[in-house]
């Protein structure tokens, strides 16, 4: 059995029903949003047809975006190894989790704080665990604690060596505190999403995870993390395209938005064979071995024209293959990472 | 009160120079069912507003209405109307165009000389959602991966805003501007617009097709309609190919299979009587906001569900 209960936000109860916390036997699934109340579907917890916990996390966890932290670091060590740079497998290991960890803190964080702002329920987006009550916001928020803890304690040798390491990371919290905690300072609500991924997946993960690891910082290794921080932006950029018209439903301006739909869409077409050229001339004046960056090119030719028709398909702001934009720029976030290793690889053989 | 007898297309206001425009309005308002009307016509009988208003309010939403059927007929290049040639084929599309435009001008220049500045507003938000509904229906069209909740958006906007309308500018109309109440009568008015809407997609269907409607009429001219995404979500690459070739509900049938056809229909069934039940309890929330006479409101909003969605009279 269960009750529609409807609840005004000014209540002091309205948070506890909306983070969970109201009971330890019932779920409160919102199913109906209006500006000051919101109407929720009391259901008993054993009532909720849910899929195995393992099924929950993995989509809690959304697995494809953790490209935009293990591309970059895989491709760091690759460059590395080639360049026959010296360390710890140790060291690798704990860095490496920690980074990983720390994203998967920030899904969790951002997905509660979609919730509680009220983003997701109205537009079946996010993963949907917290709407469908298989867990409770509340729940998500202490798996997000938890696994920032986590991250904190295996980056923590690193962190006592060195205080510069954690000036970096501290830097990269609060940008990552900014971007998910609010409405009043978040800045993918301000239009600047795109801007401070770039920063967090780019040359502040590069500088942070090189200096963590070699105890250095090369012009190769900022190229690379601008290199991913721009394409990882490009991957938020597209999931603002995918949202465009819910976004501007809720009046949240974001890049996409700010653009509009024609624009959005020639400036995601046209953006990986701009950033193919862009690698190209750069990696030329840049780096000092301008053949990887060749070679990637002509690797990633087929994979930019790709994207380029996929995206150009696209007929309207709720055409069903808008959809699919965002997870075309995740495969070319990661291909593009394979590509590079590639690169390095015959690089290496073709010397 | 009869909308019918209230007369709210009177050729007489629109200027009799203009060729064919009066042939053409003739056309378009003769059968149909002015429920719109109806039912501002319903809700405003127990808010006290003169009659004057009602017939100013139940012509409103009856021109957009036509104004955008005239526009959806030529965007979908629809042959029939009511059983009767679609205005643009009739006359020319120009004709259908303009004649859409006009009524909505029409509009405007009634609702301005009442003077009613929020209700003014109120109502060019409603086209402009109107129009954004239908702009983007036809990029649509043969979209074949669609989502209920895409469509749910157009509908959203497209039909919902209507109902939204009907529910909230009696009110505006007699200057009650209470937000909490215009939030509660706008979440009933976009339920019931989607109900609306997902019931009359079954007609497509032939399911509680009582008006003996043409069946499959949105699957054939490339469309799919949110009982067809509900459908079609389910079923593998050639079962769906299979369906979107359909010429008849035998051939649907044999795609999709009878039995899995009645399942989705169940289920679909289901998760409406869900929504209907949120319809219900937000009604019955809706009595704090009222005040004297206007609860009277509640009982004819009661089966509303039953007529739109379940098509029972």
């Amino acid at each position: 059995m269960s009750q529609l209960l409807t609840i005004e936000k000014s209540n002091p109860d309205f948070l506890n029903y909306l983070r969970g916390s109201f009971s330890k036997s019932q779920r409160a699934i919102p199913v109906s949003i209006q500006k000051d109340q919101l109407t929720f579907r009391l259901v008993e917890k054993n009532q909720i047809e849910r899929p195995h916990i393992l099924e929950v996390l993995s989509q809690l966890l959304r697995l494809e975006y953790l490209t935009f932290s293990l591309m970059p670091m895989l491709v760091l060590l690759g460059w590395a190894y080639f360049s026959g740079w010296q360390t710890s497998t140790f060291l690798i290991s704990s860095v490496f989790l920690a980074v990983l960890l720390f994203q998967v803190s920030a899904h969790f964080f951002s997905e509660y704080f979609d919730h509680m702002k009220g983003v997701d329920h109205i537009h079946w987006r996010g993963s949907q665990v917290i709407q469908k009550g298989w867990l409770t916001a509340y729940q998500v928020q202490n798996l997000a604690c938890l696994t920032l803890f986590f991250s904190v304690i295996c980056a923590l040798p690193v962190l006592l060596q060195n205080f510069y390491l954690l000036l970096i990371l501290a830097v990269l919290s609060f940008l990552a505190m900014i971007e998910f905690s609010s409405n009043r300072f978040g800045f993918k609500y301000l239009g600047f999403g795109e801007f401070s991924i770039f920063l967090l997946t780019g040359p502040l993960l590069s500088a942070g995870f090189t200096w963590a690891v070699w105890q250095q910082v090369s012009v190769e290794t900022l190229f690379i993390g601008f290199i991913f921080g721009l394409t990882s932006s490009y991957v938020y950029f597209l999931k603002n395209f995918e949202e465009i018209s819910i976004k501007e439903d809720s009046h949240l301006l974001t890049l996409a938005n700010r653009v509009g739909f024609d624009r959005s869409q020639s400036f995601a077409m046209w953006f990986p064979p701009l950033l193919l050229v862009v690698c190209l001339f750069f990696g030329e004046l840049l780096t000092f071995v301008p053949k990887v960056w060749r070679i990637y090119f002509l690797l990633s030719a087929p994979l930019c024209l790709w994207v380029l028709f996929e995206v150009k398909k696209v007929e309207s702001c709720l055409s069903s293959n808008l959809l699919r934009v965002k997870n075309k720029g995740l495969v070319f976030h990661f291909l593009s990472g394979l590509m590079i290793l590639l690169s390095l690889v015959a690089t290496k053989y073709l010397n | 009160m009869n909308f019918k007898d209230l007369k709210v297309y009177n050729s007489s206001d629109f200027p009799g120079y203009l060729p064919k425009l009066n042939a053409l309005y003739d056309d378009l308002f003769d059968g149909g069912k002015y429920f719109r009307s109806k039912l501002i016509s319903q809700i405003s009988k127990h808010l006290a507003v003169p009659e004057k208003g009602v017939h100013l309010l139940g012509q409103t939403i009856e021109f957009i209405h036509n104004a955008s059927l005239l526009h959806d007929d030529l965007i979908d290049r629809s042959h029939l109307r009511r059983n009767k040639t679609t205005a643009w084929l009739k006359y020319t599309p120009e004709y259908a165009v303009l004649a859409g435009d006009y009524l909505l001008a029409r509009v405007m220049v009634n609702l301005s000389s009442h003077g009613n500045i929020e209700l003014l507003k109120y109502t060019s938000e409603m086209i402009s959602d109107l129009l954004e509904g239908e702009w983007i229906q036809d990029s649509l069209i043969r979209d074949w991966d669609i989502q209920l909740s895409q469509l749910d958006r157009v509908h959203n906007l497209k039909t919902a805003s209507l109902f939204k309308w009907c529910f909230r500018s009696p009110f505006l109309y007699q200057e009650r501007y209470d937000e909490k109440l215009h939030q509660q009568l706008d979440e009933m008015g976009r339920l019931l617009g989607m109900l609306f809407q997902r019931g009359d997609d079954l007609l497509d269907f032939d399911i509680r097709n009582f008006e003996k409607k043409a069946v499959l009429g949105d699957l054939k001219s490339g469309y799919l309609n949110s009982f067809g995404v509900f459908l079609s979500s389910e079923l593998d690459g050639e079962q769906k190919k299979r369906m979107i070739q359909s010429q008849t509900l035998a051939d649907l049938y044999s795609a999709v299979g009878e039995s899995f056809f009645n399942q989705r229909l169940e289920e679909f069934d289901e998760i409406n009587s869900e929504m209907i039940e949120v319809y219900q309890h937000l009604r019955s929330d809706l009595k704090n906001s009222l005040q004297g006479d206007e609860v009277g409101i509640l009982k004819d909003l009661e089966g509303l569900p039953q007529l739109l969605y379940w098509r029972k009279k």
